[in-house]
């Protein structure tokens, strides 16, 4: 039975009520099988392909290092009932290993929070998934707080962005075909599109007409990706809150949702000194994430392809904030141990190191998120489990 | 031996050389005036007085510079990037993170002063402007650094600063 629905999944022809089905009982070859169709490569390539070696290993492991050394001195010097142990896992929004200040480095700063990292810049989810380093990291600090950034790279990573798209106009969205995704947007805090009467000051809110033509170009393996973060994430809080309950009785768990990602392939020499290290950066991957994959399926409209990332990144935060909604109602026990990071319309398109990373000053508000959400101080604009970080911005 | 130690001997030992300098040329002293902030007629002066065999000697040190060269940036790089990770305040954030570049441009000073002087003692070619230019552009950018490091750690260390902010607070 497993199997047809697999197939159902990765052809994006999946009921709504299949799909929570299969994410209950998908066992971990379910998960490898889906990922192999999804990927189109063997999981044993798939890891050798995704792993992160040579000197970006060597530099992230320099600075994990670091945080290391601080994260014991916090806990052995600064024993206090405010100090909140954290252990962190995830990609480049975590550690970014060169001249940025990333999010973890300024939660690190924060005297009430120890921070325990794993993460690694250029690491797939799929990758973190299957070396489960984190369960050694939890099991050892027993932290008050997990906290996970993973998918960008499973997204952006070899160019995949491409496979994202289609080359042409859909006759009929895969939006269509997924009574899960539309099941998304009805279930969304707000409506992906700008209405008449919205006064929303987000300035990548497209029209309905744009959306709708976004939504064109979105392909079957887009929707298959979506499904299967959804089941790779269930399956982790499942292993950590239920299966894990005796072993992390007062765990938490934080998600990122990262920002609506701008491609772009500008080389970003300007005049502000302040700024010189973005063409630098730039030099690393920049314009190979979104924008030459894009290229490569056609589409070059520079309107369209900011539209699209919009659409991702907005599928992206709704799929984690409902699956965590679903997962605490399956789960009641878990009530209030899931929270979301959603920064989505944080960064403006002048505001990105490159095209997947935001500049030090926004990974800052992107980390006071976090800090609130440790610590407990909700903002009025924040909803069910969700920290946003928009409202969280200093003049 | 900790790398904090070495990077403290390093920046201490060439701060002390920076004040010491500096009051000397308060005093009147033309000598670490040329030393600091050189002009090509001082360089002349002094290149006018070095004999053959001090010129000689000076050459078969000279390597000595390159390890320098390449060992002190490299250790206040270091010690400059880990104090922007530790900096709580965006401006002295930003601040350090500028002072990567100035480091940069450091390097690119102190290289060409020393590769230019061997050519000098050499006597293949007697570029004084362009050495007295990257000397003076080496002090002033490894000033900018050592200054930017202490009040970073300054007000790490003592939450002095930025005191704007600490006066908003209080107010608040």
């Amino acid at each position: 039975m497993n199997d047809s629905l697999i197939k159902k999944l990765t052809s994006n022809r999946i009921t709504h009520y299949d799909l929570n089905h299969l994410m209950t009982i998908a066992t971990s070859d379910d998960l490898k099988s889906i990922t192999q169709s999804v990927f189109d490569m063997d999981e044993a390539t798939l890891l050798e392909r995704s792993a992160v070696e040579g000197a970006t290993r060597w530099l992230n492991s320099l600075k994990n290092g670091r945080r290391k050394a601080l994260y014991v001195k916090k806990i052995q010097y600064r024993p206090s009932n405010e100090l909140k142990k954290v252990v962190a896992e995830g990609d480049s929004w975590f550690n970014y290993p060169l001249i940025l200040t990333d999010i973890l480095d300024w939660i690190s700063m924060d005297k009430n929070t120890a921070v325990f990292s794993l993460a690694s810049a250029s690491d797939w989810l799929v990758n973190i998934l299957a070396s489960r380093e984190y369960v050694n990291g939890l099991s050892v600090h027993q932290p008050d707080f997990f906290l996970m950034s993973g998918g960008g790279n499973d997204v952006g990573g070899m160019s995949r962005m491409a496979l994202m798209v289609t080359h042409k106009v859909n006759e009929t969205p895969e939006l269509e075909h997924s009574a899960w995704a539309q099941h998304l947007i009805k279930n969304a805090h707000e409506k992906p599109y700008r209405m008449s009467d919205d006064p929303s000051p987000d300035a990548r809110k497209p029209t309905e007409e744009r959306w709708n033509s976004a939504m064109s170009y979105l392909s079957k393996d887009f929707f298959a990706l979506m499904m299967l973060f959804r089941l790779q994430y269930y399956s982790l809080f499942h292993s950590l809150l239920v299966e894990g309950k005796e072993k992390f009785p007062d765990l938490k768990i934080i998600t990122q949702g990262y920002d609506f990602l701008v491609p772009s392939d500008n080389k970003g020499w300007g005049i502000n000194p302040i700024k010189w290290y973005i063409p630098v950066l730039r030099w690393i991957g920049h314009g190979w994430w979104l924008k030459k994959p894009l290229i490569f399926k056609g589409l070059s409209d520079k309107e369209l392809q900011l539209d699209i990332l919009y659409a991702c990144m907005y599928f992206f935060n709704e799929m984690m904030i409902e699956l965590e909604e679903k997962f605490m109602e399956i789960n009641p026990a878990t009530k209030g141990k899931l929270f979301h990071i959603d920064s989505r319309g944080l960064v403006q398109p002048n505001e990105w190191t490159d095209e997947i990373h935001p500049q030090p000053h926004k990974f800052r508000t992107v980390a006071q998120t976090y800090l609130d959400c440790i610590h407990n101080r909700p903002h009025p604009s924040d909803y069910k489990h969700v920290y946003r970080s928009i409202n969280r911005q200093k003049p | 031996m900790k790398i904090v130690s070495l990077l403290l001997i390093v920046v201490g030992g060439l701060t002390v050389y920076l004040f010491l300098t500096m009051a000397n040329i308060f005093e009147g002293s033309l000598e670490p005036r040329c030393n600091f902030w050189p002009t090509a007629e001082c360089l002349e002066e002094r290149l006018e007085l070095l004999t053959t065999i001090q010129k000689r000697q000076l050459l078969a040190v000279i390597y000595i510079d390159y390890w320098y060269l390449i060992f002190y940036p490299f250790l206040l790089g270091i010690w400059v990037y880990r104090e922007m990770q530790a900096q709580i305040s965006l401006w002295t954030n930003t601040l350090l993170r500028c002072c990567l570049l100035v480091l940069a441009i450091l390097l690119l000073a102190d290289i060409t002063e020393t590769v230019l002087l061997e050519q000098l003692l050499k006597g293949i070619s007697y570029p004084l402007k362009v050495i007295a230019i990257a000397t003076r552009l080496k002090w002033i950018t490894l000033t900018f650094i050592l200054l930017s490091l202490l009040i970073s750690v300054i007000g790490r260390k003592t939450g002095l600063f930025p005191l704007s902010l600490r006066l908003k607070n209080r107010i608040e």
